[in-house]
């Protein structure tokens, strides 16, 4: 028994490959990613990637959108995309028999796209649509003001998913000049997990990768993350709610920062388990919230958040925040339980082994690794980060990415029922009331 | 072992009996492909163990279902078993509260459970290695036998349950939606009920109400013990045969369950709510998973809403330009449940015409479906079945969910061949059984202020 699937890393002409052979289950996965993401769009185009890429999947110069669809559907194969700040990615899933035709199609829609002027028009009709759907649900409501409440004048405001107003702008030159320059060969990494051999998968994608035109493209320059200069919180004004969606935190820690594990350990000791300080004090000891955790993503390019999550009733959301501030300025100061860092990484340490137990589990991570250009086995060698960890490197490492009374909050309630009692409360803080509609347009361009 | 040797797995239940000094049987085997199956054991106490054998990777899976859900409650006090749920958590007899989250977090893994209409479970996973399955084993079979209730945690997470439902429901649009979905599309039979309860109930749920809970239904003879991973049989059925075989059975009522009357004219309400976008949740009455015509209808549910070229997403997101989004379910019930639909209508779209459309659409099913439809149904929940055995963790949830609702395990590879069975003319006959108008409920939202 092999403790995990292996991990083969290969060059592809310019392209990266990346197999996970897993040959138990008759299913392979695929992801075709670039190392462009949001970020390159330009100012004033949000959302530029993501149509371009949607419109990959809707007709080919030899296929319309439905004949091209049947074609996969028949197969039972599934295609998505996604669009992150940092990649782009094309995914999809087959039944190994079902591979080799499920992948010419992706090649046909990645090589030949028909970039369709009517579907580019109708595709940013139900993209604005859908966006303002994303209004009617509380914790996407949160994350969309979260992410704008933490970089304010920063490319990393913009939703990858694309702003209802510059998604309105978009025109076919917009849609081609982002197909031609982002798919290069020489931005891509491709993953292939499952069912397959190394050599059957480098057969099976090599004519994609010669396809595709070899030079990379340009990378998006990403300015310094704005620092908080104290607290600010922006209520998400919206109506009738009995509690309150509630983020809060800061910009943190990259994945390239070399502290990162010791980060992270610090993180996972102060809110990231049930039995963790953050999650005891605020949900076992008070019943404040059902959920309450901290968390922060460690394989990001760029600053990732410290986000604490909670959400508490009407009744007990100030307490609850004056509760977390407090928390956070002493996780800030590097102050954690006795035990609690050594903890924590026997938690990480044993659960490891669930992490990579299949291929489908070490696919997006493994991409991940590449995206930050660490070598591959780096991926395996989170046991021994972790166990080289000291606990002064986390109260270090908290005490630089973090700083005592100088984060962000949202809080999605209705503003009449806490706003008042909330400036009393936090004199100090910088308080926002925005409309929970702010930024909507309608498809025809009004506000 | 190999699960095709019903002698030899005989004889481990025998070696494991002589072992633990309890009558472990085996009861059955099966085996959907080399990689995956599973053999059923059962103790003297009724006690069921399910073992499935995955050596892929150092890692196991410990479930233990107890056939307990909603449905069982009395309709004067909703939401107890799910608030029992959380109190799982806390102390026993042996052990103080908070001890067995903690000591599972420091072997690597955080345990949780759900509650659903027919079940409820309780799930761990596990490096396989040290003395993780032994420990494991020793505190699961604490808090199904001797779990202590005190007030004091009992208050606290009855307001983390409130906020659970606040959360969910209250504060959730489609959740709201649901709930009400349930309550005007059942008349008779306890799904007409939320699972977390109403807020009412739970406000007046006491430490009494859960302990007798507790005593009715929590009993070796309405549990399943799930075991999936690398684990050799002998010690596992060893083991678990030595510490729970003790625990006595115990009288479980029978649940008293009403069938629900055919519907026969549609049902409708429409709510303000403060959205930004005209909801309509629909939702049509199923066969149970225990009907061979579930297939069917998961097959029509793929020629509906899943990819572009769905009937569906086609008609009112593509086509007629009335919807931003469609979704939809089946909800796998024992008893006969609902396929839900969820549309957020596009701005300005009136939501009847959302409906007239859909129905519309519906109406054309019972015609049957084209022959790429039917290819890309079974193509796709092909796919979705093998898919679904990735992991321990997987197997696991997939014969625990089929041998806590419908009492056999091997329901979870039945699927795969009752789809190959599954003719034009059985998916003609079943889309026109319920995809009918007479058969629909919708709950309408439009944007206003809230009226509940």
């Amino acid at each position: 028994m092999a403790d995990r699937p292996a991990l083969h890393r290969r060059a592809l002409g310019p392209a990266t490959l990346l197999v996970l052979p897993e040959p138990t289950t008759p299913v392979v996965r695929f992801s075709f990613v670039l190392r462009s993401g949001a970020l390159v769009d330009p100012l004033g185009k949000a959302g530029r990637t993501r149509v371009m890429l949607e419109l990959l999947l809707r007709g080919t110069q030899t296929r319309g959108r439905v004949e091209w669809n049947r074609a996969l559907e028949r197969l039972g194969s599934q295609i998505g995309t996604t669009v992150a700040s940092e990649l782009t990615l094309v995914h999809g899933i087959a039944l190994k028999r079902n591979l080799a035709a499920t992948l010419s199609l992706v090649g046909e829609a990645l090589l030949t796209p028909a970039l369709v002027s009517g579907e580019r028009a109708d595709l940013v009709t139900e993209l604005v649509e859908y966006l303002r759907s994303e209004r009617d649900d509380d914790e996407s409501l949160a994350e969309l003001f979260w992410r704008r409440a933490l970089y304010p004048g920063h490319p990393l405001w913009r939703r990858p998913a694309g702003e209802p107003a510059d998604l309105l702008t978009l025109t076919d030159d917009d849609v081609r000049a982002a197909y031609t320059e982002q798919w290069r060969a020489g931005d891509l990494i491709i993953a292939v997990g499952g069912d397959i051999s190394p050599d059957e998968a480098e057969v099976a994608v090599a004519p994609i990768v010669h396809g595709l035109p070899a030079p990379r493209a340009l990378e998006a320059v990403l300015p310094a993350v704005p620092e908080p200069d104290g607290l600010r919180l922006v209520v998400v004004d919206k109506p009738e709610r009995t509690q309150v969606q509630l983020n809060l935190g800061r910009s943190a820690a990259s994945g390239a920062d070399p502290d990162v594990y010791a980060f992270w350990l610090g993180v996972t000791a102060f809110g990231g388990t049930f039995t963790s300080r953050f999650c005891r004090e605020v949900r076992d000891v008070r019943g404040w919230s059902y959920t309450a955790h901290a968390e922060f993503g460690r394989r990001r390019p760029y600053k990732s958040p410290l986000v604490l999550r909670t959400a508490p009733a009407v009744a007990d959301a100030l307490d609850c925040l004056e509760l977390e501030l407090s928390l956070y300025d002493e996780l800030a100061a590097g102050e954690l339980e006795a035990g609690a860092v050594d903890f924590s990484r026997a938690y990480l340490l044993n659960r490891y082994p669930l992490e990579i137990a299949t291929s489908a589990d070490l696919l997006l991570p493994a991409v991940r690794n590449e995206l930050l250009g660490f070598e591959p086995e780096e991926l395996f060698r989170v046991p021994e980060r972790l166990e080289g960890v000291r606990e002064d490197d986390v109260r270090a490492s908290l005490r630089r990415h973090l700083a005592k009374g100088r984060l962000t909050g949202v809080l999605v309630a209705t503003a009449a029922d806490i706003v008042p009692a909330l400036a009393r409360r936090f004199p100090s803080a910088k308080i926002e009331v925005v409309d929970y509609r702010e930024g909507l347009v309608d498809p025809g361009g009004q506000p | 072992m190999t699960l095709d040797d019903p002698k030899a797995l005989a004889a481990a239940a025998a070696d494991a009996s002589r072992a633990a000094g309890q009558r472990v049987r085996l009861d059955r085997a099966h085996r959907l492909n080399a990689a995956v199956g599973a053999a059923r054991f059962v103790l003297d106490n009724g006690l069921t163990i399910v073992w499935a054998p995955d050596f892929r990777a150092p890692v196991f899976a410990y479930q233990t279902w107890f056939r307990v859900g909603s449905k069982h409650e009395d309709p004067r006090r909703t939401g107890l078993a799910h608030l029992f749920e959380h109190l799982m958590f806390k102390g026993t007899r042996r052990r103080a509260a908070g001890e067995f989250d903690r000591e599972m977090e420091r072997r690597g893994t955080q345990t949780n459970a759900a509650t659903w209409v027919d079940w409820t479970y309780y799930h761990e996973a596990l490096a396989a290695r040290d003395d993780n399955f032994e420990v494991v084993v020793d505190f699961e079979v604490d808090r199904m036998n001797c779990i202590v209730l005190d007030a004091d945690t009992f208050a606290s997470e009855l307001e983390v349950v409130k906020n659970e439902r606040r959360m969910a429901v209250d504060d959730s649009i489609s959740g709201s939606l649901s709930e009400r979905l349930y309550g005007l599309a059942y008349t008779q039979h306890s799904y007409r009920w939320p699972t977390i309860g109403s807020m009412e109930h739970l406000a007046a749920a006491s430490l009494e109400d859960l302990e007798r809970f507790y005593r009715t239904y929590y009993a070796p003879n309405n549990a399943a013990v799930v075991v999936t991973g690398a684990l050799e049989l002998v010690p596992t059925l060893t083991l678990l045969a030595r510490r729970y075989g003790p625990i006595p059975r115990q009288e479980i009522p029978v649940a008293q369950l009403t069938a629900e009357p055919p519907q026969t004219a549609p049902r409708e309400v429409t709510l303000e709510k403060p959205v930004v976008m005209p909801q309509v949740c629909v939702g049509y009455h199923t066969p149970g998973q225990r009907s061979p015509d579930f297939t069917a209808v998961q097959m029509l549910g793929e020629a509906m809403v899943e990819g572009d070229n769905a009937r569906l997403y086609r008609r009112l997101v593509t086509a007629d330009k009335l919807a931003a989004s469609v979704e939809g379910a089946l909800m796998p019930f024992a008893e006969p449940g609902l396929y839900e639909i969820l549309v957020s209508a596009r701005q300005g779209v009136a939501p009847e015409r959302v409906v007239t459309a859909m129905q519309d659409e519906l109406d054309g099913l019972a015609s049957g479906l084209s022959p790429d439809e039917e290819d890309k149904a079974r193509a796709s929940l092909e796919l979705s079945f093998f898919d679904g055995f990735k992991s321990a963790i997987g197997i696991a949830e997939a014969l625990g969910h089929h041998e806590a609702a419908l009492g056999d395990f091997t329901q979870a590879f039945a699927g795969y061949e009752l789809m190959q069975r599954t003719s034009s003319a059985d998916l003609a006959r079943v889309a026109a059984q319920v995809f009918g108008a007479h058969n629909r409920t919708a709950i309408i939202a439009v944007p206003g202020r809230g009226d509940g």
